[in-house]
């Protein structure tokens, strides 16, 4: 995927994915809905871990890969509130490309 | 329990008494030679007492007073050295997941889980502070490599 500065028609550079990147935006995809980190790592089957999804997820956050809300909690309730994550359009489109790339430099694994 | 030790400390307070009394009074009582290795058993029973009763102290002053959630050292920890988005995008949501599996250990009145939770998610944040420094200093690097490198041309 072609990432492009704003305001500016001269592409930047080629946004890549990383293996836990690619996963973590296959997963919020398949699953349509909006995730916990928490929910990523129990189901990623030891692929995601706790104390470096969240690190993944603020650098995604930063490239515009996903995009991530505070859970609403009932009034009164105190503490620190956990993040829902979603995937934008835009990350969406960056998997769609990165799939491409992968079925045309290796199709054999991707068959 | 407060009358065991007490009484505890009475014996032990009457043997030293017994055992200074016969080096003073040498030809009345027997001479008291109490081997080293019965000194020792003294010493352990009555440093083991003390250390009993400052252990239960303790348990009773923490089990009266307030504490704090897991992980509110740590989060004021890394809310010095680092910047707020990254507190609020990559620690807090640690200590959120943390706090919910912990107190979900304890709402089940399994303390020791909680306890294995703790140690572990303090691994963890430990794991995402040295991640979190090291990508925020690659960029830096990569930044400084690019403007260099734009420079020269």
């Amino acid at each position: 995927m072609i990432n492009q500065k704003k305001g500016s028609d001269q592409p930047k550079e080629f946004q890549r994915l990383s293996n836990k990147e690619a996963l973590i935006l296959q997963m919020l995809i398949e699953v349509g809905r909006e995730l916990f980190g928490l929910e990523m790592v129990e189901s990623s089957k030891g692929k995601l871990k706790r104390g470096t999804i969240y690190v993944t997820l603020q650098r995604m956050q930063e490239k515009g890969l996903v995009e991530s809300r505070k859970e609403p909690r009932p009034e009164g309730e105190i503490g620190i509130p956990r993040r829902l994550y979603k995937v934008t359009g835009y990350g969406q489109r960056v998997l769609a490309a990165h799939e491409a790339a992968l079925s045309i430099m290796f199709p054999a694994m991707i068959a | 329990m407060r009358r065991t030790y007490l009484s505890v400390a009475v014996i032990i307070t009457a043997l030293i008494a017994i055992f200074i009394a016969s080096v003073l009074t040498n030809p009345l009582l027997p001479r008291l030679r109490p081997r080293p290795s019965i000194l020792l058993v003294i010493l352990v029973t009555f440093g083991a007492t003390a250390l009993a009763a400052l252990w239960k102290k303790h348990r009773r002053v923490a089990s009266l007073s307030l504490k704090r959630p897991p992980g509110t050292h740590l989060l004021s920890i890394v809310e010095f050295f680092y910047s707020p988005a990254d507190v609020d995008g990559t620690f807090e949501p640690i200590i959120a997941d943390w706090r919910k599996e912990y107190f979900e250990a304890l709402k089940q009145s399994r303390k020791w889980k909680a306890r294995w939770i703790s140690a572990r998610y303090i691994f963890r944040f430990g794991q995402a502070m040295g991640l979190s420094k090291t990508l925020g200093l690659m960029k830096e690097v990569l930044k400084a490599v690019k403007s260099a490198t734009r420079l020269i041309r």
